[in-house]
């Protein structure tokens, strides 16, 4: 029975973040609401960076569209509570099951933000023509999306599996979901127009790890290169946070499967 | 499964939790052969949950050491022969159909393909949740999903099943149904069950010998009936009369305790074992004569005997 179940590891976890994804979307309100929201965002976050940095060059008026567009996309699908909370709920009970909590953890969420980056990435080149931009631009820079957002998304993953055994261990932690999503927020995404800015500003603020995930991909998808920064450093910085995060979720998962007392009954 | 194969055993079980004077369960030792079903039973805070959720790898025990079939408790091999429904926790997602959480559940325990399809299929029907497939797990009544539960609990022919408080809150024509079918369901699959609940008309519907602890120590295991002690012998004789000024038998050499529920209603205590019934059932119909309407004899009941132990706590 082990050799065949080793050999249906893989197909499980694909379908397990498919179910995810689906489990996602099932409730339909929620859904179309955030689907209806994006748009809103889109235009809203341009007229207000139109209105804000209206003397600064750096990117075109439909370039700001598609950098909206593409980090409004990121960040709806970042560290999502709900999936934290569910995860950290299954923990226990993961543990009398004969699958690894941190790899259906890691694929949940995995599948979960991947297929709703894409839907919402479908829903982005649907929309941005109609707000002015090229439909030649507006593809090449989702091409470019998808090339990066699976690496994205281990990361991501990996992070959302150590908020979640933190939970465990100190149930405050939840909190943190909120300031961290707002630090990247702040570091990664709106300081986009630093680019503007002269030195040293813009070379502290555009090289934190948080704008390698926002930030530098948004840029690179309108611009085709990095910030400053080759392909190859880009992708080395990401894998570091990949290793980190990966010590990191086995020391938590290590801590919180020996102190979690599982309360109730 | 042979039956005289051990299905659980806990050796010397301990659990402290951080920060807390007294161990939650303390050198715990019992065996469970393979098709009995046994009744975990004791007041709240006795230790039930937390000796469950060793046993299922859920809590490490601070001492001492738990196995299903042989296996260490916890490790991926006692997992897979192992299901688990707990009352108050939900295993399927509510936004999804029970058709999709059960396909997971299958899945997660290995079962896959037409296996996984003809088992859902099986247990489906025998737990009357064919009509529920379609439906969302949110649309479900809490008896409805409930037996969902336990049908996502027995997908992977567990060969022990540990149920924690599988119904609570349900009313009772739901209770009774559930009780039915894994009282039927353990006979066919020859499941080993290991049940804690508050409710004892599920003890004494499912189990055979029962489990009793309190502070995390055991005080008694063996039999249901053994556990009643001398009470076994005590029968109660609930008589109707019909004349309201009837005075109760005065006869305290033969019934152990007499009492007036109402003027109508008189309650008599007989120990079968010093007096035979029919004795004590002679003796109050002449007593009562022609007003005797009706006369209704039963046992004590689980819930009484435990009830006495705890109120000494």
């Amino acid at each position: 029975m082990r050799a065949a179940s080793r050999g249906g590891e893989l197909p499980f976890y694909l379908r397990y973040a498919g179910f995810q994804l689906r489990e996602r979307f099932t409730d339909l309100l929620s859904a179309f609401a955030y689907l209806a929201l994006y748009p809103f965002f889109i235009w809203l976050l341009t007229q207000m960076w139109g209105r804000f940095n209206a003397y600064q060059g750096h990117y075109s008026r439909s370039e700001i569209f598609v950098y909206i567009a593409i980090t409004e996309l990121l960040f709806m699908t970042f560290l999502r509570s709900p999936f934290m909370q569910r995860t950290a709920a299954d923990f226990s009970i993961s543990l009398s099951r004969p699958r690894s909590w941190l790899t259906m953890t890691f694929a949940g969420q995995f599948g979960a933000t991947l297929g709703a980056r894409l839907v919402y990435a479908v829903t982005a080149l649907l929309l941005l023509p109609f707000f002015g931009v090229p439909a030649k631009d507006v593809i090449d820079a989702f091409f470019r999306l998808l090339l990066l957002i699976p690496l994205l998304g281990v990361v991501e993953a990996l992070m959302a599996s150590v908020l979640a055994s933190a939970q465990l261990l100190w149930h405050e932690t939840r909190y943190l979901v909120l300031p961290i999503t707002k630090i990247f927020l702040a570091l990664g995404g709106v300081f986009g127009p630093l680019a503007d800015y002269g030195e040293p500003g813009r070379s502290i603020f555009l090289k934190l790890p948080a704008s390698d995930f926002f930030f530098q991909v948004g840029h690179f998808c309108i611009k085709g290169e990095f910030y400053e920064m080759s392909e190859l450093e880009w992708v080395v910085r990401i894998l570091f946070w990949i290793v980190v995060f990966a010590i990191w979720n086995r020391i938590f998962f290590r801590f919180a499967k020996s102190r979690h007392q599982s309360f109730g009954g | 499964m042979n039956s005289s194969e051990i299905a659980i055993q806990a050796q010397k079980l301990t659990k402290q939790f951080p920060k807390t004077s007294a161990p939650a369960v303390r050198d715990l030792s019992f065996e469970i052969h393979a098709g009995e079903t046994v009744a975990f039973l004791g007041p709240n805070g006795a230790g039930k949950s937390t000796t469950i959720k060793m046993l299922c790898g859920i809590l490490s025990p601070s001492e001492g050491s738990a196995r299903i079939l042989g296996f260490e408790a916890g490790s991926r091999e006692a997992n897979q022969r192992l299901g688990l429904v707990f009352g108050t926790r939900s295993q399927l997602y509510l936004h999804m159909t029970v058709g999709h959480c059960l396909d997971l559940s299958a899945e997660i325990y290995f079962l896959t393909g037409e296996k996984k399809h003809s088992r859902i299929r099986e247990l489906a029907d025998a737990f009357a949740i064919t009509p529920f497939l379609n439906r969302r797990v949110r649309s479900l009544s809490l008896g409805e999903r409930m037996r969902c539960e336990i049908v996502a609990a027995l997908l992977h022919r567990p060969q022990v099943l540990l149920a924690d408080e599988p119904t609570i809150g349900l009313d009772v024509v739901a209770k009774n149904s559930l009780r039915e079918l894994i009282k039927h369901w353990q006979k066919y699959e020859r499941t080993t069950l290991m049940l804690t609940s508050h409710d004892l008309s599920d003890v004494e519907a499912l189990c055979e010998r029962c489990i009793l602890i309190d502070h995390g120590v055991k005080k008694f295991d063996g039999p249901i009936q053994q556990m009643k002690g001398e009470f076994k012998h005590l029968r109660r004789i609930r008589v109707t009369t019909s004349d309201s000024t009837k005075r109760l038998l005065a006869d305290v050499s033969r019934f152990k305790l007499s009492g007036e529920e109402n003027s109508f209603t008189h309650v008599y205590e007989l120990m079968t074992d010093s007096y035979p019934m029919s004795e004590g059932i002679f003796a109050l119909s002449r007593h009562y004569g022609d007003t005797l309407q009706d006369l209704n004899i039963s046992e004590v009941t689980l819930e009484e005997v435990l009830g006495n132990q705890y109120a000494g706590r």
